[in-house]
C-alpha cells in the first residue's frame, strides 16, 4: 500500500481508539473533577462492561443486532449500578477522602476483577458485531462496525456535554464540583449527586467497553489498558476539565492509532508516556486544567 | 423560632462551641458579636449542619433540625450567607440563583422579588458570578440565599471589605426583611451597624453566649462592646 491510503487506514483506526478513549477518559474525568476521587477501578468498570456484553449476547436470543441494542443499554446501568453501590457501601464511608479512596477503589478493582474470573472464566470470548459490512475504499476495505462505533461515541458524548451544559442535572452537578459544602447550605442532596456522578462516570467506561468489544473481545484482565490510557489522558487534558479530556483523547487516540499501525502498539503506549512527562514539566496542570489559586 | 439548646460543636481535636444557647424569633433581628476566633461563623455552620454538634438540639418551629442531613435544614428554611460569600464563581448571576430556587415551589415569583431588591443583578444575569464586583457579589450573595424562600437568615459579615453606601443598603435589606417576618442572625464586626439593626446584640465569648442584651439597652461606649470585641 501506499503511503497515503497507509495514513488514512492509521487515521482510521485513531479515530477508533479516540472515540473509545474519549468515552472512557470521560467517565474518569468527570468522577475526579466532581467528587475528588481517583478512582483506581475504572478500567474495571470497562471490563464488567465487555464482560456483561457476552452474557448477553450469549442468552439473549434473536438477531446480533438486537442483542447488541439491549447490551448497550443494559451493561452501562448495571455496571452504573454496581458503582453507585460501591460509593455508597465504601466512598460515602471514607468520607471520599483522597487519599484513602485511591486505597479502597485498588481493592475494588481486585475484587470486580476476581469476581470476573469466578463467573466468566479465564478465556477471552468474542462478541459479535451488531452490523457487518464492509466499506469498500479503492486502496483497502474498512470493517463497517468500526465507524458505527466512532459515530455512536460521538453521540453520547454530545450528550453527555448538553447534559451537564444545559440540563439542571448538570448545573447541580457544577456547583457541587465548585463547593460542596454551599451546594449542601442550598439544598442539594450531595450524596446522592455523588452516588450518581459516580455511577454515570462508571456508565460511560461500560458504554465504551460495550461498543468496542466486538473489535477486542472480552477478557477479564482487559481493564488495565484503558485506564492507564485513561489516567494518560485525564493528566495531559487537566485534572476535571471535561473538554481537555475530549481533546487529549482525541489527540492520543490518533496518535495511538497511527504509531500502532506504522510501527508497534508498545511504541505507541510509550510514545503516550513520554508526552505525559514532558508536558507535566512543562505545564503541571495539564493542558486545559487552571492552576491551583 | 429558631432555637438552639446547649449546643457543643467543633472540629476534629477541638471543641469551639460549649453548651450554647440561643433563639431568635419571626421579625426579629439577633447581632451575634465577638473576636476573631470566638467562634461566631462555627454557630452559624452548626445551624446548617455542615459542622455536626455533639450534643445539644437545635429546632425550627419546635422541629429536630440538627437530626437532619445539611440540605434537609436548607429546604426547612434556613438562608445562608456566609463569610467571604462562597459564590458558585464559575456558575451565571443566573445560575446561582436558580441553585437557590430549585429548592422551591415558586420559582419565578421569588426570583422576581429577589431581582427587585438588587435591580444591579438583573443586568448581569449572564455573567460568571466571580467577575462581579465585591458589593455585587455580596448582593448576589444574599439573593441566593432569599431564593430559598428563608424562615431564618443567617448573615456571617455581609459588610466586610464594603464600601459605605452598599452597608448602607445591605442593612436597608435587613431592615426591610425583618418587617416580612424572617428571623435573622447578623455576625458583624461593626458598633454602628450592629446598633443601627440589631434588636438584641448577644456576645459570644467561651463558646458561649456570654451576654445578650437589647440593643436599645446598648450605646456605643456600653461596657459589653469593650469587654467582648476590644474597641
Ligand atoms: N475547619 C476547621 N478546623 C479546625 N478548626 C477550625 C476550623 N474552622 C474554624 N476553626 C477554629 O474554630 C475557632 C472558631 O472559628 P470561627 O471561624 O467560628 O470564628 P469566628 O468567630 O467566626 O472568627 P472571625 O471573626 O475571624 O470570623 C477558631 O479557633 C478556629 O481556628
Ligand atoms: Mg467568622
Amino acid at each position: 500500500m501506499d503511503f497515503g491510503p497507509f495514513l488514512l487506514l492509521a487515521v482510521m483506526e485513531g479515530l477508533v481508539s479516540a472515540a473509545v478513549l474519549a468515552l472512557t477518559a470521560s467517565g474518569l474525568s468527570l468522577v475526579f473533577g466532581i467528587m475528588r476521587v481517583v478512582n483506581v477501578a475504572h478500567g474495571e468498570f470497562f471490563m464488567l462492561g465487555a464482560v456483561l456484553a457476552w452474557f448477553v449476547s450469549q442468552f439473549v436470543p434473536g438477531p446480533a443486532a438486537l442483542s447488541f441494542a439491549l447490551a448497550l443499554i443494559l451493561c452501562p446501568l448495571v455496571v452504573g449500578l454496581l458503582a453507585a453501590i460501591a460509593d455508597w457501601a465504601v466512598l460515602k464511608r471514607l468520607n471520599y477522602e483522597p487519599e484513602a479512596t485511591i486505597v479502597a477503589t485498588i481493592g475494588i478493582l481486585y475484587i470486580l476483577q476476581q469476581a470476573a474470573l469466578s463467573l466468566f472464566g479465564p478465556d477471552a470470548r468474542p462478541v459479535p458485531a451488531p452490523v457487518d459490512f464492509r466499506v469498500q475504499l479503492p486502496w483497502f476495505g474498512y470493517a463497517g462496525y468500526k465507524l458505527v462505533v466512532v459515530a455512536a461515541a460521538a453521540m453520547i458524548l454530545t450528550l453527555l456535554w448538553v447534559v451537564l451544559s444545559r440540563s439542571r442535572a448538570g448545573l447541580i452537578m457544577r456547583a457541587t464540583q465548585e463547593d460542596r459544602d454551599m451546594a449542601r447550605a442550598f439544598g442539594i442532596n450531595v450524596d446522592r449527586v455523588y452516588a450518581g456522578v459516580f455511577a454515570l462516570g462508571a456508565a460511560l467506561a461500560a458504554m465504551a467497553a460495550v461498543l468496542v468489544v466486538p473489535i477486542t473481545q472480552a477478557h477479564y484482565l482487559m481493564g488495565g489498558d484503558p485506564l492507564l490510557l485513561s489516567f494518560i489522558t485525564v493528566i495531559i487534558g487537566g485534572l476535571g476539565s471535561l473538554r481537555g479530556t475530549l481533546i487529549a483523547a482525541i489527540v492520543i487516540g490518533l496518535t495511538d492509532g497511527i504509531v500502532s499501525t506504522f510501527f508497534a502498539p508498545t511504541l505507541a503506549r510509550i510514545v503516550a508516556t513520554l508526552a505525559v512527562a514532558l508536558i507535566l514539566v512543562v505545564r503541571p496542570q495539564g493542558l486545559f486544567g487552571r492552576t491551583a489559586p | 423560632m429558631l432555637t438552639l439548646d446547649r449546643v457543643t460543636s467543633g472540629y476534629d481535636a477541638v471543641i469551639v462551641l460549649r453548651d450554647l444557647s440561643l433563639s431568635v424569633s419571626g421579625g426579629e433581628v439577633l447581632c451575634l458579636m465577638g473576636r476573631n476566633g470566638a467562634g461566631k461563623t462555627t454557630i452559624l455552620r452548626t445551624i446548617m449542619g455542615l459542622v455536626r454538634p455533639r450534643s445539644g438540639q437545635i429546632r425550627l418551629d419546635g422541629r429536630r433540625l440538627d437530626t437532619q442531613p445539611a440540605h434537609g435544614i436548607a429546604r426547612a428554611g434556613i438562608g445562608y450567607v456566609p463569610q467571604g460569600r462562597r459564590l458558585f464563581g464559575d456558575l451565571s448571576v443566573a445560575q446561582n440563583l436558580t441553585i437557590g430556587l430549585m429548592a422551591r415551589d415558586r420559582p419565578q415569583r421569588t426570583r422576581e422579588t429577589v431581582l427587585q431588591l438588587f435591580p444591579r443583578l438583573r443586568e448581569r444575569l449572564n455573567q460568571p458570578a466571580r467577575t462581579l464586583s465585591g458589593g455585587e457579589q455580596q448582593m448576589l450573595a444574599i439573593g441566593r440565599a432569599l431564593c430559598m424562600e428563608p424562615k431564618v437568615l443567617l448573615l456571617d459579615e455581609p459588610s466586610e471589605g464594603l464600601q459605605p453606601s452598599m452597608i448602607a443598603l445591605i442593612r436597608d435589606t435587613i431592615d426591610a426583611l425583618r418587617r416580612t417576618g424572617v428571623a435573622t442572625i447578623l455576625v458583624e464586626q461593626r458598633v454602628d451597624t450592629a446598633l443601627a439593626v440589631a434588636d438584641r446584640i448577644g456576645f459570644v465569648a467561651g463558646g458561649r453566649i456570654a451576654e445578650c442584651h437589647p440593643a436599645s439597652d446598648l450605646g456605643p461606649d456600653s461596657e459589653a462592646f469593650h469587654r467582648h470585641v476590644g474597641v
